[in-house]
């Protein structure tokens, strides 16, 4: 047994040191491999070192130059704007304000933030900037109008506000606004003077002349009664006959210049009157339901709400196709509400557009001179109903 | 010799009841007992004077003649009133006849035609002009009643509370957004329930269910 290790232990030694002597020969192919993979990592090393650090430097700085030189620009556009313009970051504080900006807007104290310029802004600044998105809107600056527009721009972390002044416009605007007013009041003060004169110079006819020739008349027929029939000449009846022709004459003068049943018999008997007139003419079939309780209505409400009729009517008849119509007037404590339906063929009513016709503009602004107003509610095929209110007291 | 007509006249223009006076002067048996100048005083002179016939202008301050004849008429439905105006035309006689005057006459007519007014008047007869006899008096009757409509306050009704409240915002003057806007219903929640509205009471059109708003309005009132 002793024999047996010892001559294994002798065999292991002789053979070590040739299999020692194999691995450490240079002629190894491990050696070989380890020295390539050396050269190729030493190779990658030095193309990073030297090739791709450099060239990401260089991008890096050119694109900082470039953004600088945008940056510039975009400052110098600014400066020379002749319009206020205020540059922000993203959280709202103001970076840059041109010349005029500084002079109009913050009356030479910058403020820190835009919200001490722009105190209305319902508008999200983060999201401007980063979605690069744009958004324009109006607002009041120390008096001035402005239109503003705000431009985001993401790469530069940035929002441009440019502020146009438009406080001219909206005055020009204001000013015609008023204007037109004015002009609507001036037409309706000169429809009722005409209305008020009309009613004027009818009942100066009636009341004066008409009753002078009636009594004139009624002389006359006294004088005629007196003479025996052989004794009347000629004279005599031609005299009656031209009496009779003015009495006509005037009374179909004073009719055209007012309707006398609607002062006569106030708004109900005039409606009735005119509906049924239509009726028998045009076969379209109406009814009319006035119903105010106490004292007749004041003479102008009247004659608006009957002129308002019978221009409605008027579209009825002319454009719409109906076959029946009605109208009705009612009063509660603090409103006079007139309704006139129809079954007729109806209209888009687009108060955008304003596709109206010219009778609408007329009824709309005859009541609201009267501080009243008038809704429409219509569409194709389904009849129109015209609500004319009028505040009452 | 005929009874004496004890006469009434109302009318505003001064000139005009004198030149009338003085025409009656030679009529035997007609009494001028009082002049009056609006409705108002018409009125008081009537009850105390208690004319036979009442000759009197629609037009008139204060108080129309029409507003008068419908008042006296409530107080004595026997008045009889005859209109002296300045129109005769279909619309007065319509109006007059509907106030409960028994006649109307142009104030251009002959003497002659005046006094056989009165005197038809006088004797429970009535008179509107030559050409106008019950047949015709009829028919304009029946034209304008056609087209004045009445509030009743029967009518039978089936609708539920919703429907009800629409009717009587429609009978206010709001339009159909308005009164989704005060419901906070969509407009088409609106339509939907005119729609009912009128296949459940039978209305053919829109005027009849304005028509039949403005009566409901008016039987909720009362």
């Amino acid at each position: 047994m002793h024999l047996f290790i010892i001559q294994i232990f002798t065999f292991a030694r002789d053979n070590i040191w040739e299999y020692l002597n194999s691995f450490l020969n240079l002629e190894n192919p491990i050696y070989i491999s380890l020295f390539i993979v050396a050269v190729i990592f030493i190779f990658l090393y030095l193309v990073h070192r030297f090739l791709v650090i450099p060239l990401r430097h260089k991008y890096l700085f050119e694109k900082k130059e470039l953004e600088l030189k945008h940056a510039n620009l975009m400052a110098l556009f600014s400066e020379l704007d002749p319009d206020p313009l205020v540059r922000i970051n993203n959280e709202g504080n103001i970076i840059f304000s041109n010349e005029i900006a500084n002079i109009l807007l913050f009356n030479n104290t910058k403020p820190y933030h835009i919200d001490k310029i722009i105190k209305d802004a319902n508008f999200n600044i983060k999201s401007i900037i980063t979605n690069n998105c744009s958004k324009s809107f109006l607002t009041e600056i120390n008096n001035s109008f402005y239109s503003i527009f705000i431009r985001g721009s993401s790469n530069l972390n940035i929002a441009q506000i440019y502020f146009h002044d438009i406080t001219d416009i909206k005055n020009y605007e204001i000013e015609l606004k008023k204007s037109q007013k004015h002009l609507e009041d001036l037409s309706n003060r000169l429809q009722n003077i005409l209305e008020s004169e009309r009613q004027r110079i009818a009942a100066e006819l009636h009341d004066s002349i008409g009753q002078k020739i009636l009594f004139l008349k009624l002389k006359i027929d006294k004088i005629l009664h007196k003479f025996p029939e052989d004794e009347k000449t000629n004279d005599f009846t031609e005299i009656t006959e031209i009496i009779n022709l003015a009495i006509k004459e005037l009374r179909d003068v004073v009719f055209q210049l007012k309707p006398n049943i609607l002062e006569e018999m106030g708004l109900g008997a005039a409606l009735t009157t005119l509906c049924q007139k239509i009726t028998k003419d045009s076969g379209i079939r109406s009814s009319v339901n006035v119903s105010i309780p106490g004292k007749r209505l004041n003479n102008s409400i009247e004659i608006l709400l009957y002129r308002l009729a019978q221009e409605a009517i008027n579209n009825i008849c002319k454009h719409s196709g109906a076959s029946e119509f009605n109208i009705h007037i009612v009063k509660d404590h603090k409103n006079l509400v007139m309704i006139i339906s129809d079954d007729g063929s109806g209209f888009i009513t687009d108060t955008k557009n304003n596709i109206q016709g010219l009778g609408i503009i007329n009824m709309k602004n005859r009541i609201e001179g009267f501080h009243g107003s008038l809704k429409i509610e219509s569409s194709p095929n389904s009849g129109t109903v015209l609500i004319f209110e009028l505040p009452f007291n | 010799m005929d009874e004496l007509i004890k006469i009434l006249i109302a009318d505003d223009h001064k000139l005009f009841r004198s030149g009338l006076i003085s025409m009656f002067d030679d009529i035997k048996d007609i009494c001028i007992v009082g002049e009056v100048e609006n409705g108002n005083d018409l009125i008081e002179a009537y009850s105390k004077l208690k004319p036979d016939v009442v000759v009197a202008d629609i037009s008139m301050p204060k108080l129309s003649g029409l507003e008068a004849a419908k008042i006296l008429m409530q107080k004595d439905n026997k008045i009889k009133i005859l209109f002296l105006t300045m129109y005769d035309s279909e619309d007065y006689i319509y109006f007059s006849l509907k106030a409960g005057a028994k006649g109307l006459i142009s104030k251009n007519a002959a003497k002659g035609e005046l006094v056989y007014a009165i005197k038809k008047i006088f004797d429970n007869d009535i008179y509107f002009g030559s050409d106008w006899n019950d047949v015709r008096l009829k028919e304009l009757s029946n034209r304008y009643n056609n087209v004045e409509f009445e509030n009743t306050s029967e009518i039978y009704v089936e609708l539920t509370n919703r429907e009800m409240e629409i009717l009587l915002y429609i009978a206010d003057g709001l339009t159909s957004n308005e009164i989704a806007v005060k419901l906070s219903l969509s407009k088409r929640t609106i339509d939907y329930h005119r729609t009912n509205i009128m296949s459940k009471q039978n209305l053919k059109s829109l005027p009849e269910l304005i028509r039949f708003a403005m009566q409901m309005k008016f039987h909720h009132k009362n």
